[in-house]
């Protein structure tokens, strides 16, 4: 196999910023490692996606009205 | 069992495509993660949330992520030990109430990788906990 140069495109980016590739976004996140990685990116927010719908999250009593007895497992 | 208040036995679940094609299609059309997702999304869009399955999220979880006011089912969504269902999908409630799709992904990924809550976390606050 005959070795082919590659020249690495340079790209002016940071953590946070969002990068698009072929029409799939990006985000620039930390691989917690000291470098970056790219990953799948988040479009929307979880306001947005009540507010799109003229909608709200439950406000903390109506959560516990609800959901109050549900178990939680510590994970997240 | 948990039981739920005003009798309910199953709550309703909206999803927009945009947040289910940021989250599912990250996975290979072949894993497990998201055949396992895609055949759920079809019980959850013609029944809804058994109640029995939902939990709380953490407001403050093991991995430092913060998802107050969130609610979570391990999937697949089944009578099986948590061991045996490795994904998680995470909900944001609004009033109906009806639960909102935010997440879905592995609930302890390899190194590298991130986990359901994390990217709930984002969703939430628009940052990852370690950003």
């Amino acid at each position: 196999m005959t070795p082919v140069a590659v020249t690495a495109k340079k790209l002016d980016v940071k953590i946070g910023d969002l990068v698009e590739i072929e029409g799939r976004k990006y985000d620039v996140v930390s691989d917690k490692h000291g470098g970056v990685a790219l990953e799948p990116a988040i479009t929307k927010t979880v306001a947005e996606l009540h507010a799109e719908h003229g909608s709200r999250p439950l406000t903390p009593e109506e959560f516990e009205e609800y959901f109050g007895d549900l178990p939680s497992d510590g994970e997240g | 069992m948990p039981t739920a208040r005003r009798g309910l036995a199953r709550v309703a679940v909206r999803i927009d495509p945009d947040v289910w094609r940021d989250e599912v299609e990250r996975f290979d059309a072949r894993s497990s993660a998201r055949i396992t997702a895609q055949r759920e999304r079809r019980q959850l869009e013609a029944g809804g949330v058994p109640v029995g399955q939902l939990q709380r999220c953490e407001d403050l979880g093991e991995d430092q992520t913060r998802l107050p006011g969130l609610v979570k089912v391990y999937v697949p969504i089944i009578d099986a030990a948590p061991s045996e269902r490795p994904y998680g999908m995470v909900f944001s409630p609004e009033p109906g109430p009806l639960l909102v799709f935010v997440a879905v992904g592995e609930r302890h990924p390899r190194p590298g990788t991130r986990s359901v809550y994390e990217r709930a976390h984002k969703r939430l606050h628009g940052r990852y906990p370690d950003e």
